[in-house]
């Protein structure tokens, strides 16, 4: 069930745009790699980045079924930021993962410019994620055993088969210099993640979330280990990531203070929308 | 791409890996070796074996024999003449041989070959068995050990192929046929494989000058060497001197002496004329004075007695040799019982209904030795025409002389199983069996093969042992790695390429442990004697000992096929072992893969 959308006609996808001019800055186009997954946006016009509709989710326990999501509809725009928030358990992080479809709803069903994306085969759902979607975590997950700059790339990595990565490891690693720099980590390139700092971490999962260059970016509590001060930076990255390249964040959080820096507040409450604010 | 990438740095990074290619290593190594040394064994074992039989073994099944044996040998050059090289004819009996040794009669069972040198070195390696031979002294050669790597000659015999090739005493011999020589048992050993040769070639260094000689390979013949018929003569010029000694005691005229026990005579060494006495010293073989023509009998001038007498033998080192250890040393020498020049008895039975014992005395030529120590402790050659008289085996109305075995050699022994079938169906399978030497020694060979088929077998149990640590190390790693494996789900990794992380993982520890192996085991093999003298020289006793195994080093023989078997055997139970690891990785759940600490 979807609810008609009120026509919308903005000329150019604007993010899209933005993110066009922010990868052509670099320096080494990357030509992008054949897709199997459904091309997408579908219509224009559609503005509705991504979105769900009566999303459940249960998790099944011995003979117990347990509840965690219980029908959520949910819209985010094109370029908007968009924050989650709730108690523990109400099902914020699940809600993230079932839309960055990194687990499959029970019920409901989830759309992405326009497509329902949820239904998708393994494979497809593997390469959206690759494509459409940067991940950001509350610890990091960075790869332990890869350099930073490994780390950053490891997305286009996985995209890329061998050859094609050979063939382009020069505009790669460019680009994810550029990127790194952006973050503030281009003193870092050679070292380990043991070798940074939680701030530096953390940076650097956005860094390797922007690579791909991802239409939708996902955090997971992304100052949840950090402290108040490093927190405070890594959501001016992001703001100024939505601001300047209309990037689309949906970032779930616990600590309201964060969450009020997003254009708009969904509180979760036992897998349901309580309120839904506009941020001040 | 990156699961190229996270498989090198896995491998690279993850020290618990090194113990499966460690184990995989070891396995991989431990097979080739003993693979090496067993194909070695069974090489150096099938050659001597065929070394004593020919390609193909005609044989009767009676003792009796073939009357006519010119006529068979025609049969089968009409039968199968192309692929012939060579025939020889042969008479093959029971017999026993009995010699004195120290005042005891020793008495052994042996089987008889009637042969001639010659045919029968055309068929097979003879004179390459024979220890004059490889002793050099059927070339004339007196060789030492010394100090200094190589032989040194002692002396040569004038007139001799080596005097007549270009040897003088006092040379040193460092080569053979190519291959460097430490001492005389290397040599010999060398002469030993000189199959096929016709010539020797030798490196010599003489007043500090390299010099390379040839000598020619000596026939195989009935002759005794200068120094068999030297210890010949010296023996029995004693006879002579014994019996002398004894002259007096008969002709004392009183009744009875018959019977009475007759006084010991002296040692063989002293001098019959002398008093025993410890100032004398025993006079050496040399400065007996040859016989003088006046002291035989008038009939005997037409009879040298150190002659040799008509019928000659070359025994199986292992009737006449044992090994003896010395109390005070500890060393283990050789005792040979009978040397070249001595007569031994021999009985064996005769052709024709019902077989009778029949003896004879003969000359010892040489002593062979095949390495087969079946061979070596039982087998007799005899002049072919002594043993055919002896046993009654001429026509004597034809002088058609009877054999038991025709023995044949290919030109290539490829054609054998041709030559067989149109033999078999040319001689009446109820009177003839005709086999390849394979064939004959099938049961030995066929449990050699066994043995390595299970040795192999178990080994590789090894190899499959490592591949459960494999197995065990890898679900560690995958346990500790479920959360990377959940990063990279996240990051758009699909289930294929999770497992292929994980059995490329495996793929690489099974390359670099069975390529360690294969290096480890083939340096090993290529060292392994250096190897055993090593542990010789730490153990303070011989591991291989020459004297039980007749090989004076450990014989291998590296065959890449197997090498290569092996190799890849470990590589795909590393890769079949990573599977289940593999699957387990590739089956989490991204979302609880990522909750995992």
């Amino acid at each position: 069930m979807r609810t008609p959308r009120p026509p919308q006609h903005i000329p150019q996808d604007a993010s899209q745009q933005a993110r066009d001019a922010w990868a052509t800055a670099t320096s080494a186009p990357i030509t992008p790699e054949p897709s199997s997954a459904p091309q997408q946006p579908a219509r224009s016009g559609e503005a509705t980045r991504l979105g769900c509709v009566a999303l459940e989710k249960s998790y099944r326990k011995g003979d117990l079924t347990i509840p965690v999501l219980r029908g959520v509809d949910l819209k985010v725009a094109s370029g908007e930021f968009l924050s989650v928030s709730g108690q523990s358990g109400s099902g914020k992080s699940t809600l993230l993962h079932v839309l960055g479809l990194l687990d499959a709803p029970s019920v409901g069903e989830v759309h992405c410019d326009g497509r329902r994306i949820d239904n998708l085969t393994e494979s497809q759902r593997d390469e959206l994620r690759n494509r459409n979607f940067g991940f950001i975590f509350q610890s990091y997950h960075l790869l332990p055993e890869l350099t930073l700059l490994e780390n950053v790339v490891a997305p286009l990595a996985i995209r890329f088969s061998t050859l094609r990565w050979w063939s382009q490891r020069r505009a790669i690693h460019e680009r994810a210099i550029e990127i790194i720099e952006k973050v503030g980590l281009g003193h870092r390139i050679k070292h380990r993640p043991s070798e940074l700092s939680g701030g530096e971490m953390q940076r650097a999962a956005i860094a390797r979330a922007l690579i791909g260059q991802p239409r939708v970016l996902l955090a997971d509590e992304p100052t949840g280990n950090l402290d108040s001060g490093t927190g405070q930076e890594i959501m001016a990255l992001l703001a100024s990531l939505n601001e300047v390249q209309q990037l689309t964040i949906i970032m779930v959080t616990h600590d309201e203070r964060i969450a009020c820096q997003a254009h708009r507040i969904v509180r979760l409450a036992e897998g349901r929308v309580e309120t839904v604010n506009q941020a001040a | 791409m990156y699961k190229l990438q996270l498989c090198l740095r896995y491998l690279r990074t993850r020290w618990i890996a090194m113990a499966s290619i460690v184990s995989v290593m070891l396995g991989v190594a431990t097979m080739i070796v003993v693979n090496s040394v067993m194909a070695g064994f069974a090489t150096e074992m099938r050659e001597r074996i065929h070394g004593i039989l020919a390609d193909i073994v005609v044989e009767t099944h009676t003792l009796d024999g073939d009357p006519d044996a010119a006529a068979r040998m025609q049969e089968i050059q009409e039968v199968a003449g192309n692929y012939v090289e060579a025939m020889t004819a042969t008479v093959e009996v029971y017999g026993m041989i009995s010699f004195k040794y120290r005042g005891q009669v020793i008495t052994r069972p042996i089987t008889l070959i009637g042969i001639d040198p010659e045919t029968k070195g055309a068929v097979s390696p003879l004179v390459t068995n024979l220890t004059s031979f490889t002793s050099g002294r059927r070339m004339g050669l007196a060789l030492e050990d010394d100090a200094n790597t190589g032989c040194r000659v002692a002396g040569v015999l004038s007139g001799s192929p080596a005097d007549t090739g270009g040897i003088h005493a006092g040379d040193r011999i460092t080569g053979c046929n190519g291959t460097a020589v430490q001492d005389t048992q290397e040599l010999a050993s060398r002469l030993k494989n000189a199959v096929d040769r016709k010539a020797i070639d030798l490196d010599i260094i003489r007043d500090g000058q390299p010099l390379a000689l040839q000598l020619p390979v000596p026939r195989p013949s009935w002759n005794l060497t200068a120094d068999a018929r030297e210890h010949r003569r010296v023996i029995v010029e004693l006879e002579r001197r014994r019996l002398e000694w004894n002259q007096p005691q008969d002709i004392v005229p009183a009744g009875g002496t018959q019977f009475t026990p007759q006084p010991t005579p002296p040692d063989l060494n002293t001098p019959p004329d002398s008093q025993p006495s410890p100032l004398t010293p025993p006079p050496s073989f040399e400065t007996i004075p040859p016989p003088a023509r006046d002291f035989s009998s008038p009939d005997s001038d037409i009879v040298d007695p150190s002659d040799p007498l008509p019928a000659r033998v070359y025994l199986g080192a292992g009737l006449i040799e044992f090994p003896i250890e010395d109390k005070k040393t500890g060393e283990i020498r050789i005792e040979r019982m009978v040397l070249s020049g001595e007569d031994v008895r021999i009985t064996t039975v005769s052709a024709g209904r019902p077989p009778e014992p029949r003896h004879f005395t003969a000359t010892v030529v040489d002593v062979f030795k095949s390495g087969m120590s079946e061979y070596d402790s039982n087998l007799v050659f005899c002049n072919l025409e002594e043993l055919q008289q002896t046993r009654g085996m001429i026509d004597p109305s034809t002088g058609d002389r009877a054999v038991t075995s025709i023995q044949v050699k290919l030109t290539d022994f490829e054609d054998a199983e041709t030559v067989v079938e149109r033999l078999r169906a040319a001689f009446p399978a109820h009177i003839y069996s005709v086999r390849t030497w394979q064939q004959k020694q099938g049961p030995l060979l066929a449990a050699v093969e066994l043995e390595t088929g299970i040795l192999n077998i178990l080994l590789f149990l090894i190899i499959a042992v490592a591949g459960f640590g494999i197995l065990a190390i890898f679900y560690m790693i995958v346990v500790e790695k479920t959360r990377d494996i959940g990063i990279l789900k996240a990051l758009g990794a699909s289930r294929r390429g999770i497992m292929s992380i994980f059995l490329g993982y495996g793929l690489a520890l099974g390359v670099v442990g069975s390529g360690v192996g294969v290096l480890l085991g083939l340096v090993f093999v290529h060292y392994i004697n250096q190897i055993e003298n090593g542990i010789t020289w730490m153990l303070g006793r011989k591991v291989f000992d020459e004297t039980i195994y007749y090989f004076p080093e450990i014989p291998t023989a590296v065959n890449p096929l197997t090498v290569s078997w092996v190799a890849l055997g470990a590589i795909a139970i590393a890769v079949l072992a990573s599977i289940l690891p593999a699957r387990r990785a590739a089956k989490l759940h991204p979302v609880q893969a990522l909750r995992y600490e």
